[in-house]
């Protein structure tokens, strides 16, 4: 799980670099957040709760295991979903329902059928689809910082000229963008589609570490591509604005709501790719990487039993 | 084919280092049979008998048990269930020794250059090696290749690889005796190719051969992994043979065995020794030295601790075989059996109740790296989630008897779950529920 941690570091400093102080607090808001929730709800759960020793308790008990880390990937994961502008509840609602509705109810860690991150931003998106639409500009280093006076509200301001992100500009058809500032990091829109090359410097090392398998990322992102060039869209542009390369390095690969064998994984990663590019073309969202990733994991438990390998038999 | 996990195998602490013979003990404990549900072993002394060395104390009436010798002179003082080192209680003999090493009987030799199948077949079975249930169940079938599995899968265990090495004539004699018997197109022996010298004197032996008709069917293979003691389809895989995955091995001709079986036909057909003692490694850090013994059956597990310098108040934990496949023991009061190819006494190793937690076992995040590594191509995880719950049937029906327990899928969990021992334990509860139907 920290693994995962350590390889969102690039992005989260892209998030810094683009938009200031803020993009951390988000994070740090929706990190507390789902794991204040996971707590909460164990606690509930747990037979019996030590309050004398809360501490104690919640450290050693079996019951409660946000010491696992699950808890603040899904906070880490839902605030990368996120747009730098939304109000600070906004990232606690989507952790809460992240949690409970995403994660909890159905058991906890392991049990889940979608992934919690996406349920929560589902749910903010179908509740709150304004704030989580309204992009503001890039946010300047050294403008940032000669606007930082005693007042803390300064520590939290930012400059808020909404401008159209990459996927909307190509909707609109006014492409304002090239593929090499996408890549590198120009891109506008929530706090971890910023850069492709961070996502892909963080994927790397989950790929080194055995922490994920090439099969759906390398198959989504190719599926997306070959579509795209199909399609008459620039694929290059297509695969890397947005949310396609966060989505299929980080949020399709999620063991648990992901395919058991091989085969399935690639299986997956083909259908994710249509259906991105399907909502992305004739869809009512610009970005449709969210919506495709949910829809696969529904399909998950489907593809494991049609892909079920044949035991050999015992000699 | 699967990539599989290969642990260091930290052979440094046995690896060269000559068979010795241990102690005889003061008793033995026999047990008649390891799957006595299936084909029970009746005993054939009884209490006070006076019995020799090499006599035979438990045979069944079915041809697919195994008769059971006794392994020291002594006298007969119990017949009663006692601990198996595979967890279940089974009708075992106890023996005194009363003349140490004394006069031994063994059945007598008679030279044979090539008995009939039929005959080889019996007198493999009387000599109480149980790999007669698998020539029988090969023998309505042509059988084309035999294949040796000349690695050494567990990690810290060397007995395979010793054996081989000090007795390469003898592997090869039986090898070509069998080669001959089944009348097999080939016999290949695979050997790590990190061990050259066990290849280089097994290829001094096939050299030396004076049956040049067989000698020519013999090969010797070096391949680069090492692989579970009844992983066949991966063997010939690595071998470069043909083979399909969805019949049985036997049912294509092959015939897989190991080390272990070749030296033990040798002393069977040469020395008219039956099966009364195994080539064990003794390795762990519970004990002062480790090495490589030749051990009586029925030896138990405390006897040789103490033979080798350790004391069992120190050890945490016992286990047999090694580090992969091992069986934990939750008593050491267990003996030495046909199967034992290495004990392993572990010193203790105590965790308070705050740390401990870190150690346990966590949920299944469907990581999936079982499946990517069974090489019987199962999905572990999932099998040992019905074994949790009591669903046999459904476990068996997605292979949980398949499962050659080679405990890759425990070592890969990053969740800690004892993947290959809830499979083992499907299996027993498997054979409980088949014998309560019949």
């Amino acid at each position: 799980m920290f693994d995962i941690l350590i390889a969102s570091i690039p992005i989260i400093f892209v998030s810094l670099y683009v938009y200031g102080i803020r993009s951390v607090w988000i994070i740090l808001v929706s990190i507390i957040s789902s794991v204040v929730t996971e707590i909460a709800i164990q606690i509930l759960r747990a037979k019996k709760f030590l309050w004398r020793e809360p501490i104690h308790s919640l450290v050693t008990s079996k019951e409660i295991t946000f010491t696992d880390g699950s808890a603040l990937i899904t906070g880490l994961l839902l605030a990368f979903t996120l747009p730098v502008s939304v109000p600070f509840w906004i990232p606690v609602i989507g952790s809460c329902v992240a949690i409970s509705s995403g994660k909890q109810v159905f058991g906890g860690l392991g049990n889940n059928i979608f992934n919690p991150a996406l349920v929560g931003r589902a749910f903010l998106l179908a509740s709150w689809p304004t704030l989580l639409t309204k992009w503001t500009g890039l946010q300047e280093w050294p403008r940032y910082i000669n606007q930082l006076n005693m007042n803390p509200k300064s520590w939290l301001w930012i400059d808020a000229a909404t401008r159209a992100t990459p996927l909307e500009a190509v909707k609109l058809s006014s492409s304002a963008y090239s593929s090499a500032d996408l890549l590198i990091g120009h891109g506008h829109g929530c706090l971890g589609e910023l850069s492709a090359l961070a996502v892909l410097l963080g994927a790397l090392y989950l790929l080194y570490k055995g922490t994920i398998t090439w099969h759906i990322p390398v198959t989504y992102v190719g599926t997306v591509f070959l579509l795209s060039f199909i399609l008459g869209n620039d694929p290059f542009y297509q695969i890397l604005a947005g949310g396609l390369m966060l989505g299929a390095f980080f949020m399709s690969t999620d063991p648990v709501t992901s395919p058991m064998t091989k085969s399935g994984r690639i299986y997956l990663g083909a259908i994710l790719g249509v259906l991105t590019v399907v909502i992305r073309n004739y869809g009512g969202y610009p970005e449709g990487v969210c919506y495709a990733i949910l829809i696969g994991n529904g399909i998950t438990p489907l593809i494991d039993r049609m892909t079920r390998p044949k035991p050999i038999p015992a000699g | 084919m699967r990539r599989g996990s290969y642990p260091d195998q930290h052979a440094e602490s046995t690896f060269d280092m000559s068979i010795q013979e241990a102690e005889v003990p003061n008793k033995v404990i026999i047990p008649l049979s390891s799957n006595q549900d299936v084909h029970p072993c009746y005993p054939l002394v009884s209490i006070g008998d006076e019995i020799k060395r090499g006599q035979k104390i438990g045979d069944g009436d079915s041809e697919e048990s195994t008769p059971v010798h006794s392994s020291v002179s002594g006298r007969v003082i119990t017949i009663e269930p006692h601990w198996h080192p595979l967890g279940k209680r089974v009708p075992s003999v106890e023996i005194e020794v009363m003349h140490g090493d004394g006069p031994e009987i063994l059945p007598e030799s008679e030279e044979i250059s090539d008995p009939e199948p039929d005959e080889f077949i019996r007198r493999v079975r009387e000599y109480g090696l149980p790999f007669h249930t698998r020539l029988r169940a090969g023998q309505q079938k042509t059988i084309e290749t035999i294949l040796v599995n000349g690695t050494e899968f567990d990690p810290y265990i060397t007995s395979a690889h010793q054996t081989a090495s000090e007795y390469p004539h003898h592997i090869i004699w039986a090898l070509s005796l069998l080669t001959r018997v089944v009348s097999a197109k080939r016999a290949i022996i695979c050997i790590e190719k990190s061990k050259m010298e066990i290849y280089e004197r097994l290829r001094a032996a096939v050299k030396n051969l004076h049956d040049t008709a067989v000698q020519s069917k013999l090969n010797i293979l070096l391949i680069k992994k090492r692989l579970p003691l009844s992983a066949e389809y991966p063997l010939a895989r690595m071998a470069k043979l043909k083979i399909l995955k969805n019949r049985k091995p036997i049912d294509q001709g092959f015939l897989v065995l190991n080390i272990h079986t070749l030296y033990d036909l040798y002393e069977a057909f040469i020395n008219g020794k039956p099966k009364v003692d195994a080539i064990v490694t003794v390795v762990g850090s519970g004990i002062r030295i480790s090495r490589n013994m030749r051990i009586r059956i029925g030896t138990l597990f405390t006897d040789i601790i103490h033979q080798c310098g350790g004391r069992l108040e120190n050890i945490g934990r016992l286990m047999m075989g090694g580090g992969m496949t091992g069986i934990t023991q939750f008593t050491p009061f267990v003996p030495v059996v046909k199967e034992t190819v290495g004990i392993m006494p572990l010193i203790a190793f105590i965790l308070d109740e705050n740390e401990s937690h870190l150690y346990a076992e966590g949920p299944c995040i469907r990581c999936a790296k079982c499946n990517d590594i069974c090489p019987v191509h199962l999905m572990p995880n999932e099998i040992a989630g019905y074994g949790r719950r009591r669903r046999i049937s459904e476990a068996i029906r997605y292979g949980a008897l398949s499962c050659i327990e080679c405990g890759q899928c425990s070592y890969v969990c990053p969740s800690r779950i004892p993947l290959s021992e809830l499979i083992r334990s499907i299996r027993i509860q498997a054979q409980e529920m088949e014998r309560q139907v019949i």
